[in-house]
Order: C-alpha cells, then structure tokens, then sequence
C-alpha cells in the first residue's frame, strides 16, 4: 500500500530533491556544518602526526619542522619545543572542538528548519486529500510517512550527512597525513582500508539476512504472546493453557535460534577486524622498524625515523572504526531515500477536486433536498453503489434510509457532503445542484453524526466548540442541552473544561456520542445527518439519545440511517435501499402492511423468524457468505 | 501460604535481580563464567603492543637503553638488534591472534548463555501468567501485561549486554594502568586521575541530558498525538472543513518540538565540547610532564628516571582512556537501570500471588447437564457493592435459557461464576448437584463451551481454529463441528478448504463466518453446557439472522445459557431470567413476561422502537445509570 504513495513520486533522486527544494533557503547552514566538520577532522588527526615530529625533534635529535608553519616561529632547544608542543597540541583540540560546535550547531539549525517545513508541508498536503485516500490501511500509510519517515529523514540530516562526510574525510586525512611522513610506507598500508570495508561489508550482508530472520520470529512470537493473553478467556475457558505454553515455548526457540545465528556471526565479526588491523600494526611495525633502526629494507629507500614511524602506529589502528560504521551509514542513507521518496510522493497525490468560486452561494438554507436519478461507483471500483436513486426530502421531514449492508446508505451521505462527486444524475438543495455550492458552505449547513465519535485531544467545550469556532458558551451549554448532554458534563469533574483525553475515551459511548451530537448542532444547522449514529451504544442509551433527538430534529430535515429499524420507526418516510436503488418507500406501519423487503427485515428484528419467506433467508445466507 | 508469599514479596522488594538471576541465569552460570574471565583475561594481549612498542622506541630506534620489559626475565629476549625486532614483531603478532581468539571465546559464551537465560525467564514468565486469575486480566491493560513480557525482558537484555560492555572497559583501563604502574607508578598514580575525572564528568553531565531529552521525547508525543489526531478524525475535520485550523495547531506543536530539541542540542554540545577538552587537555598535559622530567629533572615530588619510551606507552594509553571512559559512564550505567526497573516487574508477576490454586481437587464428572445457582452472591474485589445478589435458579439439561438485563445488571458475571473466574462469596453454583467449588477448575471448564462475543480467530488454517487447543482431533469431527454450526458450506467454498489460513496473514472473513467457526470450536468438544456470550447490539441482520436460526441446531440437547443484548435472540427460549441491578427481577418465557408488564416488557418496546411507550420508571433507571458509570 505504502508502495502507492512511494511511486507517485517522480524523481531518481528523491532526497537530493527533498533537501535543494525545501532545504533551498538553509543551504547555507550545511555548507558552513561541513566545512567546519572537515576543519575539525584534520585538526583532530593531525594530532599524532605533531607528536611524531616533536618527538623526533626532543629525543632523536632532529630539526623541529611543521609543514604550513614558518620555522621561525619554532624554539630550536628541546623543554622550548616540549612547551611550544604541548600548546600546539591543546590550541589544536581547541580550534578542533570550536571547528566541531559550530559545525553541530549549523547542522541542528539546518536539520530543525528543514525538517519543520517538510513536516508542516506534508500534513497539509495530507489533510488536503480526498476523503476517499483515507481507507484504514492507507490512514496507517500516511501517518507512517509524517511520522516515520520524517524522523528518518531528520536523522539522516541532523546525523548522517556529516557522518557519511566525516568517513571519508578520515580516511584522505589519515592517507594524507601518512602520505606526508613517508609515502613508500603509506603505499604498504593503504591496502588494510579497503581491506577492511570489504570484510566490514561481506558480514553486514550476511548479517542482514540473518536479521530479516530475527524479525519474522520476533513477530512470530509477540503474536503468539499477544493473542493468547487478549484472548484469556478463550484460553481459559478451553482449558488451553498447556497448549499455549507449548507454542510459545515452541516459538521462542525458534527465537532464540534465529538470534544465536545471528550472534555467532557476529562474535566472529570483531576479532576478524581486530586480527586485520592487527596485522596492519604488525607489518608497519616490521617494515618501519627495521627501516628506523637498520636502513631502508627491500625495495624502500631513503630514510624513516623513529618519529615519523610513531604516528604511523597510530594511524594503522585508526582506520578500523570509521570503516566499522560504513555498512550502517549505507544502511541509513537508503532507508532516507526511500523516506524522501514517500514524502515527496505524498505531497504530489491528488489533492481534492477544486471548488466553485462561490458564485452560485446561496442565502438561507431551507433544508428541501432532491435526489434525481443519482449514479456513482467509488473510485477503482466496478460495481455500481448506487444505481439510479431518486427521492426528494421536504424541509423539515425526517427521513429513515435502512436496507442491507452495502445497499449504499451512508455512500449517498456522502455523496450529499460532497466527499465525492457523482457520476451521473444530480443532488440537489433548495433547487441548487449541490456541485455548484461552494464545500465550505455546503457542509457548515450540515451537521453529520457518525457512529464513531470521534473527540479530539482537548476539553468538552474544545470539542462542542469544533463545530463552530466562534461560539460563545452560551451558545455551546444550548448545545449541550439540546442533546441532552449538560447533565452529565456537569456532573464531571470539571464540567466543561473537563479534558478528553485521547479520542475521549474516559467517556462512555454514548456520552462521547451526545458531545458529537452537540458539536453538529452548535453551528445551528438547517439539515442533520445521523449515519448508524447509535449502532454502538446498548438499548437503554440510545432511548435516551432518541428522545432528545425528537426535539432536536422537529424543524430540521433529518437524514437517519441505521440497521436497528427500531432507530427510524418513527421517521416521517422511510426509504428502504437495496442494491444501490430505492425499493419502497413509506411510514413504518405502511411498510410492514405491504409484506416487502421492509417488513423481512422487521420480522428479524422482532424475532419473528417463522414469519419469513425461505427466499429472503437464503438470500441473506449468501450475502453473508459472498463476503 | 500466606506468609510465604508475603516474605517471598518482601525479598523480591529488595533484589528482584537477584531473583532473577538466581532462578534463570545460574544454570547458564558457567557460560557466563568463562565469558566474562576471557573478556577479562583478552585485555592483557590488547595492551601489550603499546608497551612493546614504547620498549622498543627506546632500545631500537633511540638506541638508549638495553630492551628490557617489566617482569619478562632477559633470558628470554635476545641479544642483537634484528633478533629483538623479529621477537617484538612475534610478540605484537601473538598479542594480535591471542586477544581476538579470547574475545571470540568471551563474545560466544556470553551471549550463549545471554539468549539461553531469556529465553528462560520469558517462557517462565509466561507460564505464570497463564495460571493467574482472570482478576490479574481484568485489572490489568493488555498493553501493560505485554510489555512486561517484550520490554522488560529487553532490558533485562541489556543489563547482560551492559554487564560485558563494563567489564570490557573497566578491565581496559585496569590492565593498561597495571601496566603504566610496572613501568612508572609514579606517573601511573597521576595518569589514574585521568579517568575517573571524566568519568565523574560525564556522569553528572549524562544526569542534566537525560532531563532534557525525556523533555523532547514528551514533545515529540505530543506533535505525533496531534498529527494522529487530525488524521484519524479526518471525516470530522472536512465535515467541518477546519483543515486550516489543525494546520495552524500542528505549526505550533512542531515549533515547540524544534526549541526543545535546540534545548537538549545546546546542552549536548557544551557537554561533549568540555569532556573532550579536559579528557585530552589532561592526555596533553601529562606529556608535558613527562617530556619535563626526561628533559629537565622529575618535576614536584616525583623521582627517578622516565623514557621517552615509557611516556610514549603512557601517551598511548591514556589517549584510548576516553571512549570507554564516556561509554561506562552514560550507556552501561542506564541500562543497569532500566533492568533493574523491568526486573521488578518480572519478578511481580512471577510472584503474584493471584494464582489459581486447584489442589488435589477431584475432577467433574456431568452426566445430565443441570445447572443450579443456589442463593449466590458475589462481589468484584475492591468494588463497594455486590454484582450479583441472591441469585437463584435452576436449569434442567437441556434448557434453553436467555439472561437479559440492561448494561451492568451482571449477566456477563452470572456466568464467569459458572467457569469460576471467580468464585461467588456465597451461596453454591451446581452442575449435577456437585458443588463447582470442590471440582478442578480445568475438568469444570472442560465441560462447558464458550463462544464469546466478538469471535477471535488467531494465525492458522480453518482447520487449526475449529480444533483450537485440540490438535489429535479428526477431521471427522471437525467437519461435523462445522455442520452443525452452518460453517461447513462456506469452509469447503474457499480455496483451501479447511486447510485455507485465516486470521490477520490469511483470509478475511465477514463477521457471521467468524461468528460460525467460533461455534463450530465450542462445539467440537460436544460439552453438556455452552454459554453464548452475544456481541454487541449492533450486528447487521443478516448475521442476526444467522444467529437466531443456528441458535437451535446449537443447542441441541445441551444446557445453554444466551445472555442477549437483543431481546429478538432469546424470545423462543425455555427461560428467560431478566436481571436487574445484580437480582432476577423477573424469570418466564416471552409472552409471560410481556404479559407482565414489567421490566422486560420495557426492554421489548425499546427493541421494537415503541419509546413513547417505554415506562418512565425506565427512562429514569437508564438516565441515573448513565451518571453514575
């Protein structure tokens, strides 16, 4: 699924484009981070390379010379040189940790201002998509990518540019500055880099498939784990508990298999490199030593000091750990491709059809809604949802729609707020086809209730007021009121400033229900939609909710659409969907008299199975199985 | 019993790791043993070659000094200038092979013995988990209880990781000033200070960063919560078209994020920049010490003589002083921390003292299948009022018996007492005139099936589902299970048959299917009572339909309870017990109790949608209830 998002990206280069688009403007912070970076690696590794000449020149009776600096300014007696040493070396660390902070510094604010833009860029986007985009796998998608893929891309540019810099900076100025003492020795040992690299990435292969293995076990086993215990009393009342522990015993076997491999390999991994940089250290120091103590061994020639060999020590041993992280940095630097190349796909999906000037806006909503011959079928679907639905509503009528599951119900909800667009025939309000009303305007005229609440992270009044941004709580309690909901806020702690915390769920159902019924009748709206508004919360509750619904709904035209027909008994007009069209129409006594579709789906209700045709429970039977 | 379990608590209190380590990780004991003493004994070839080396800057290559190393006797090191070459060559060779051949054998015993021990102290955990009772379940979040089992026993993980990682890097910097101490112990002493300086630093630091990041971690929450928020309510942001308005609260969110983080950055910088600066300043400052007394004369009140050999090992030693120093002092010491948190956990639950006991009790032998409640009573631990109050009814073999009632009358409770989830606080539940409480909790459950409400189909193949728990079962049976449960006809449609993978990698079902194999499992093991927990009131009609019209091949000649949310479920059944406020209020068929005019008449008109014939003695009771849940 997320591949969808991925491929609506069009570039080979996702996260080049990523950071020279919205990184345009901080660009300039990262060149200032790298270049203070690279000043701070050499001036870190030119710390031995100092030692080296300052010891030849106290000890073995050499001239004191650093390249880059004037011989003048060196002491020619041996405790000046040591001072003068010991200073260079602190100003050096010195200069090498500004160098560091300003280069850290630079790549925060660089990463931090990217980053922001990037997130804030895709939400917005994101919200600006059809409601259509929003299935529940693809909700989880696009959460990935704003949450996800945004830390990754904010660690690979707070972090992994520099690192990936820092490793090959390294590893010119380690050569470099080897080069530079004696570079017939620096030829023997640059072999040992790429040496290295190459062992580093041969397990890091091996490793890989051995850690794809870990984690199909991992989530063998938490499956395992997580199934049994939320389903304990399915375990208990099976008696299952032996039967259980076999299969976890089972599963973290498998567990511990899978990680023992993996770990093996690995106890093998670092003394391989040790016993590689080892030989390094064994080689120079074979080659170097008789060179400094003998003459120039072999094929080398000219001459090797005792000074010039020590910093050579140092760095053999040096170029193990920058290599150690290649393998990881390639790792990451992949994983933020692929993450730049979903944030840019997301921000170049489709975004919601436009919408009309408002030109054709209308004054005051009566609330007359027609249906005329209305055709649509959801976006890559074949079957036809709703196949020719005609109906009309009188201002202040309340209409029950009720039929099978998939009959299209709530699609023509929908079609009424305009999440889709129709494919054939028109809707209309007060006589306005309804794709010539400005969104905005279209939908601040309805209030919609679905049978999933959803209450944002905030107080009561936060959320009632979500309806209606400039009520006053005056207007908010009437609103409250009228859905029967006053009581128990009042009854809360802190009433109307009572935090609902995560999606409310310190609320019962049907008290989160009565707040979202509220918030749909703040803004006073002259059309209410009720889609399976009451289908999660028990009998007793929804009595409660019914009876204030009646005041509620007397002068609005009400759309109600339940699977409880108990719900639209009372409803003006009743129209029954099956298969995307309207198969009867009438008040509930009327529907049940006629014996249809309507009065089955009653008899079911009331238990009244003897009552029905064997045509329509075979029916039902298979509609179950098709699915 | 009593005292036992409240001593052992007592002692778990005070060294949970103890525990563990005494119950799960001892009989790994040797693995951990030789691990850790060839980690330990790998440091000495480790710090050979810088000695060696300072040895022969001194004899080989300044030709100063005869080659001498601390306590080596001469015998053994040559006497010309190319032998002694090729012998330090062979010695930096053999430190090399020796030092990677004991890490080896360290790394492969320790995790070993690492991964053995987890494996144990999960599935250990586990096993106690499952022998608790359903109180621990319903006080507990299933989040919380699995994270007992995945992060706790992580970090338990860590602890053994940062146990080999400490030994690792105190045994470098022991060996190494052992080391400086043989050839200068002057020096030694003050070299000694070097470590345990940044350490101390870092340490202090590690406190002040930790504050800080954990305050970024909180905004990063909340910027997540927020962005969450607005996606998953999306329907409601356009139904209200507020879409610029959750733009602006996300602005604000993450421009709070960025100054909490710059926060944490600044104070990381400062951190790494004065660590760095004194652990190398000190490096620097030592050499000039020295370089000072090889030159001039032993500064202060040191004595004797130096080399520049002997400093240039010292510069070497101290200069590898600095990451193991910092490591130590931040990651080994967190997660000795954090074990020692999940390890109380663990061992919580290990000792909990909520476990179902089932001594020596005789199993249940049913051969009719009646079920009597005898003036029962029960109270959930900690609640103020009873769930259930002098409940007392008989079903004969074979009955069918509805439970209705409103949201909190207790049905649900009734029949947990019959599994004995928990047992009643008086009065007697009977199966065939034998008292629940004096039979084994397992032979009872064995005879009573169970199909809850929302039907749970886990990771495996129909077949696996229907025989949950019961692997040797035959096919036979199975498909005769399935029959019965309507579930046969759809099972052999799909592409597999019963060998077809459901649940969350396998094939999606509807609702009803589920609902029918969850049937056709309780059925399987043909028990003389079965309990259909129903769901919800708001199924579609189609499954209703199903349910209604299978509820009778199911039952069959069992006893079965249905407690119903929908009246419409129960209407043709033998009994039906309406329970108010934890009391039968009301018991009889359908049309005697519609006759009645009470409470269940009440519920009827609310399930055909007569409200405005629902007594307001009803009305009331639904409202005051609601207020006070």
């Amino acid at each position: 699924m997320s591949d969808n998002i991925a491929d609506a990206a069009e570039t080979n280069r996702p996260l080049f484009d990523v950071l020279t688009t919205t990184g345009r403007p901080h660009l300039p912070y990262l060149v200032v981070a790298l270049a203070s970076s690279l000043v701070a690696t050499v001036l870190d590794r030119a710390d031995v390379f100092v030692l080296g000449i300052a010891f030849d020149a106290m000890f073995n009776e050499r001239s004191y010379v650093l390249p880059l600096l004037p011989d003048g300014l060196i002491p020619t007696e041996p405790v000046a040189q040591l001072w003068f040493t010991v200073g260079l070396l602190l100003a050096m660390k010195a200069g090498d940790i500004g160098a560091e902070n300003v280069s850290q510094i630079t790549r925060s604010i660089y990463a931090q201002r990217v980053l922001n833009s990037v997130r804030i860029d895709a939400f917005d986007t994101a919200q600006h998509l059809e409601l259509g985009f929003f299935t529940d796998s693809q909700t989880g998608d696009v959460m990935s990518v704003l949450n996800n893929d945004v830390n990754t891309l904010e660690e690979f540019v707070s972090s992994g540019i520099t690192w990936l810099l820092r490793v090959a900076v390294v590893l010119v100025t380690v050569l470099g500055f080897m080069t530079l003492l004696n570079w017939q020795l620096a030829v023997l040992v640059i072999v040992v880099a790429p040496l290295i690299a190459g062992v580093n990435w041969w397990f890091s292969k091996i490793q890989e498939r051995l850690q794809d293995d870990v984690r199909a076990e991992v989530g063998g086993l938490n499956a395992r784990l997580e199934t049994s215990l939320s389903g304990i009393d399915m375990v208990k009342t099976f008696t299952a508990e032996p039967f259980e522990h076999g299969k976890v015993e089972d599963a973290s076997h498998d567990h511990y298999e899978a990680r023992w491999d993996s770990k093996r390999m690995s106890a093998r991994h670092h003394p391989t490199i040790r016993v590689i940089s080892g030989s390094a250290l064994v080689i120079t120091f074979l080659v170097g030593g008789f060179w400094v103590a003998n003459g120039p061994p072999w094929l080398f020639y000219g001459e090797l000091t005792a000074g010039q060999l020590i910093p050579f020590l140092f760095y053999t041993q040096q170029l193990a750990g920058p290599m150690r992280r290649v393998a990881s940095m390639i790792e990451q630097y992949k994983r933020s491709q692929a993450a730049a190349r979903r944030i840019l796909g997301l921000k170049s999906m489709e975004k919601t059809v436009g919408d009309p000037d408002g030109s054709d806006a209308l004054d005051t909503v009566e609330g007359h809604v027609t249906y005329e011959d209305v055709r649509f079928s959801y976006p890559g679907s074949d079957e036809r949802t709703i196949d020719g639905v005609s109906f009309e509503v009188e201002a202040g009528e309340t209409v029950g729609l009720v039929g099978s599951t998939g009959a299209g119900k709530s699609t023509l909800i929908k079609l009424l707020l305009r999440f889709y667009d129709l494919d054939d025939g028109a809707i209309t309000l007060d006589g306005t086809d309804i794709a010539s009303v400005p969104r905005k305007q279209l939908r601040s005229a309805i209030g919609y209730v679905n049978q999933d609440p959803f209450l944002f992270t905030g107080t009561v009044r936060d959320n009632i007021a979500y309806g209606d941004l400039d009520a006053d709580d005056a207007e908010i309690e009437a609103a409250a009121r009228s859905a029967g909901a006053h009581r128990f806020i009042t009854d809360l702690d802190d009433g109307y400033d009572t935090e609902v915390g995560e999606r409310g769920t310190k609320l019962s159902g049907g008290q989160r229900q009565r707040i979202a019924i509220a918030r749909a009748v703040v803004a006073d709206p002259p059309i209410m939609v009720f889609d399976e508004a009451t289908s999660h919360v028990d009998n007793e509750t929804e009595v409660l909710i019914q009876e204030q619904l009646d005041d509620l709904t007397a002068d609005r035209t009400t759309f109600v659409i339940a699977h409880r027909l108990s719900t639209v008994r009372d409803a003006d007009r009743i129209v029954v969907l099956d298969d995307g069209e309207v198969a009867e129409q009438g008040t509930h006594d009327d529907l049940v008299e006629a014996g249809g579709t309507y009065a089955n789906l009653w008899n079911v209700q009331v238990g009244n199975l003897d009552a029905l045709p064997t045509e329509f429970v075979e029916r039902a039977q298979a509609g179950l199985d098709d699915d | 019993m009593q005292h036992d379990d409240s001593r052992s608590a007592h002692s778990a209190e005070s060294h949970p790791l103890w525990v563990l380590l005494q119950r799960f990780a001892r009989p790994h004991g040797s693995g951990f043993v030789v691990g850790l003493v060839a980690l330990v004994l790998a440091r000495i070839p480790q710090r050979i070659p810088a000695l060696l080396i300072g040895v022969s800057l001194d004899a080989l290559f300044l030709s100063e000094m005869a080659y001498t190393i601390p306590l080596v006797p001469q015998w053994v090191i040559p006497e010309t200038t190319s032998a002694q070459l090729w012998f330090t060559v062979f010695v930096l060779a053999g430190s090399v092979l020796v030092e990677s051949a004991l890490d080896w054998v360290a790394r492969w015993n320790f995790r070993r013995a690492t991964l053995r021990s987890l494996h144990d102290i999960r599935t250990g955990t586990y096993d106690s988990l499952l022998g608790l009772e359903m109180s621990y379940f319903d006080d507990s979040q299933s989040g919380e209880v699995m994270s007992v089992l995945n992060n706790d026993v992580n970090n338990l993980e860590g602890l053994a990781t940062g146990t080999f990682s400490g030994v690792n890097f105190v045994s470098q910097i022991v060996v190494a000033l052992a080391f400086m101490a043989l050839l200068n112990w002057q020096l030694a002493a003050i070299a000694m200070l070097i470590p345990v300086v940044v350490g101390l630093m870092t340490h202090v630091y590690a406190k002040h960063l930790e504050a800080r990041y954990d305050a970024v971690r909180e905004s990063v929450g909340q910027v997540n919560a927020g962005l969450e928020d607005a996606i998953d309510g999306i329907a409601t942001v356009k139904a209200n078209t507020r879409e610029n308005h959750e733009l602006d609260a996300v602005t604000e969110q993450s421009e709070a994020y960025k100054a909490t983080r710059w926060s944490a950055i600044r104070l990381r910088v400062v951190f790494n920049a004065v660590t760095w600066f004194v652990g190398r300043g000190a490096e620097h400052l030592l050499l000039l010490l020295g370089g000072l007394w090889i030159l001039v004369a032993p500064p202060a009140f040191l004595s004797g003589s130096l080399t520049p050999g002997t400093l240039l090992t010292f510069f070497m030693y101290t200069h590898s002083f600095l990451m193991p120093v910092q490591r130590l002092a931040v990651n080994v010491i967190d997660n000795i921390q954090n074990a020692h948190a999940s390890a109380k956990r663990v061992v919580n639950v290990l000792r909990h003292p909520a476990v179902e006991h089932d001594h020596d009790a005789a199993p249940l032998t049913v051969s009719a299948g009646q079920v009597s409640y005898d003036d029962v009573t029960f109270t959930y631990p900690g609640a103020d009022q009873p769930t259930l109050r002098n409940v007392d009814f008989t079903a004969e073999d074979g009955e069918l018996v509805g439970i209705v009632g409103s949201t909190g009358a207790g049905k649900s409770t009734l029949l947990k007492l019959l599994f004995r989830f928990y047992d009643p606080e008086s009065g007697t539940i009977r199966v065939d005139g034998t008292d629940v409480a004096d039979v084994s909790r397992r032979s009872l459950r064995d005879h009573v099936g169970y199909v809850s409400q929302d039907p749970f189909l886990f990771d495996g193949t129909v077949r696996e589902n229907i025989a949950y728990a019961t692997p040797d079962a035959e096919q036979s049976a199975v498909e005769r299970a399935a029959k019965l449960s309507g579930a046969h006809d759809f099972v052999t449609a799909l592409d597999d048959g019963y060998d077809t993978e459901v649940g969350e990698r396998g094939v999606k079902l509807s609702g009803g299917q589920r609902q029918r194999l969850a049937i056709a499992r309780a059925v399987l093991r043909d028990p003389e009572i079965l309990v259909l927990d129903e769901a919800t009131s708001h199924v579609d009609n189609e499954t209703e339909l199903q349910i209604q019209q299978s509820l009778d091949a199911i039952a069959g000649d069992r006893t079965t309870f249905v407690i119903a949310h929908r009246l419409s479920t129960v209407r043709d059944a033998d009994t039906i017990l309406v329970l108010d406020d934890g009391e039968i209020a009301e018991r009889g068929t359908h049309e005697q109790l519609l006759d009645r005019g009470g409470l269940y008449a009440d519920l009827w008109r609310v399930q055909v949608g007569e409200i405005d014939a629902v007594s307001d003695r009803f009305l009331d009771g639904a409202a005051a209830e609601e207020v006070a849940r």
